[in-house]
């Protein structure tokens, strides 16, 4: 009867030693939402097997060598955690820092980045590798610079036209850029492409100045039919920053549908770590935003309302589709979230608002 | 006998004609690689060949010897050894534009995804010949 007793008791004893301490509960449920299973990152192991089976190669298609990580291994690293520090910034959006009450145990979530409120205020420098053909003026800069504090402050006379449906999630980031300093450089060099020469005095370039403290756009030709390309928040500090080709830039009539500026609003998007609307792939992959429709493709022209891709109404009048530049009107409030995550504590950005 | 001999030979000559025809009408060319701003496409199906070049479009209706050739260069080239080459995170930041290549030749299919600036080397010359055609 004895043993029997002893038994129970250490029975008893271990189930309730196996019950997690109710301290601990709500600090390890915060940390199991930040849900990281759909981030990508693409890694040397993805290079895909060259096939004649196009159905296996539609699987692999997307799953390839990037140049960039391979150059730079911490890379992966760096997205991951810039994306995980933005997911917990958007999940204690509005919510208690410390919602057990408790000190968390051994166990501690990450802590919920500080948010910086308020106008911020970007200084941006304009490196121009000038080509006599296709010249960036001042009234180019300066409209240029008057787009942007538009777009990114809910500014721009298209947004009247808002479907009803996107009518509430029009954001206004409250980022104001400011002109810090223009470089000129003379160019005869009709294609600079995407490689980052034209970010680097050593490869005939102007190098970035201070991109800690500034947004460098550079603007030249790139050439290949390529209007501009970004660098999301993580990457290599000398290349941070945008590329505009040179009749894109601004108010310029020579960009035509283009030439209205929009192509730096789309870049700095990225540079304000966005993803394209569709998320680069198909239905099922997204853009990180909540309030995005999902979509398949990239819209182009100046699409009618509604587009249906995905079972749902695209939005394309969104800065971070690629229709022409007057077709293209808003951030939505959840890519606001993700602005404002890199320039919350931590963040990646953070330096230019401290 | 001999007039005989001689109709079957012909009739077997133009059997083969035919079939190597049908292969030939059989092979179809689709290109296509697109970005805010920019269009390239390639489209060859049956005899008729189409380009477009950012909206400049060609179009042209190819005779047999043409279409001899193109069969050659495909012949040529090692589809199996050809690998995609375009990266996801340069499409996520506009450094690059995708382009997507589907053949049918030889009842095979075969798809491929490139960097459309940075196209594998057979590949560049089977548009090179494609594009002289229209000029």
């Amino acid at each position: 009867m004895k043993k029997l007793i002893f038994s129970l008791a250490i029975l008893a004893l271990t189930v309730v030693a196996c019950q997690p301490n109710s301290d601990e509960v709500v600090p390890n449920q915060e940390v199991a939402t930040i849900d990281m299973s759909d981030f990508y990152v693409y890694t040397d192991s993805d290079v895909e097997k060259p096939s004649s089976n196009a159905k296996k190669d539609k699987c692999q298609t997307m799953k390839v060598l990037n140049r960039q990580l391979k150059e730079n291994p911490g890379l992966e690293k760096r997205m991951f955690d810039i994306e995980k520090h933005t997911r917990t910034y958007i999940y204690f959006k509005g919510k208690p820092k410390n919602p057990g009450g408790g000190n968390g145990g051994g166990n501690t979530p990450p802590p919920a980045p500080d948010p910086y409120i308020g106008i911020i205020t970007i200084p941006v420098v304009v490196n121009i590798l000038e080509d006599p053909a296709h010249p960036v003026t001042q009234a180019h800069i300066d409209s240029q610079i008057a787009i942007l504090n538009a777009d990114f402050n809910n500014n721009n006379p298209n947004t009247a036209g808002v479907p009803k449906e996107f009518a509430d999630l029009v954001a206004d980031t409250e980022i104001t850029f400011t002109l810090a300093a223009i470089n000129r450089k003379a160019s005869s060099k009709s294609e600079w492409g995407t490689r980052d020469a034209m970010k680097l005095e050593s490869e005939g370039g102007i190098d970035a100045t201070d991109p800690t403290n500034n947004l460098n756009l550079w603007v030249c030709e790139i050439g290949g039919g390529i209007l501009g390309y970004a660098q999301f928040p993580g990457g290599t500090l000398a290349t941070d920053g945008v590329v505009i080709g040179s009749d894109y830039f601004g108010e310029n009539a020579a960009g035509g549908v283009y030439g209205h500026g929009r192509t730096a609003t789309h870049e700095v998007g990225h540079w304000l770590n966005l993803r394209h609307i569709w998320g680069d792939g198909r239905c099922r992959q997204d853009d990180f935003v909540a309030d995005t429709p999902s979509s398949d493709g990239a819209n182009y022209g100046c699409p009618s309302y509604p587009t249906v891709n995905c079972k749902s109404n695209d939005m394309t009048m969104n800065y971070m589709d690629y229709v022409d530049d007057n077709c293209m009107y808003m951030f939505s409030n959840g890519q606001n979230d993700r602005i404002r995550a890199i320039f919350a504590s931590e963040g990646p950005r953070e330096s230019f608002v401290n | 006998m001999r007039t005989l001999s001689a109709f079957i030979l012909f009739i077997l000559i133009l059997f083969q004609s035919c079939q190597s025809q049908e292969k030939m009408i059989t092979t179809s060319i689709h290109y296509s690689a697109q970005t805010r701003g920019y269009i390239y496409s390639i489209q060859l199906e049956k005899n008729i060949l189409e380009i477009n070049n950012n909206n400049t479009i060609k179009k042209i209706e190819l005779s047999k010897i043409p279409l001899l050739e193109i069969n050659q260069a495909l012949d040529e080239i090692d589809f199996n050894e050809i690998k995609n080459n375009i990266s996801i995170d340069d499409l996520a930041v506009d450094k690059a534009i995708k382009g997507v290549l589907k053949v049918h030749f030889k009842e095979k299919n075969f798809e491929n995804e490139f960097n459309h600036n940075s196209l594998p080397n057979d590949i560049k010359e089977l548009f090179k010949l494609l594009e002289a055609y229209l000029n």
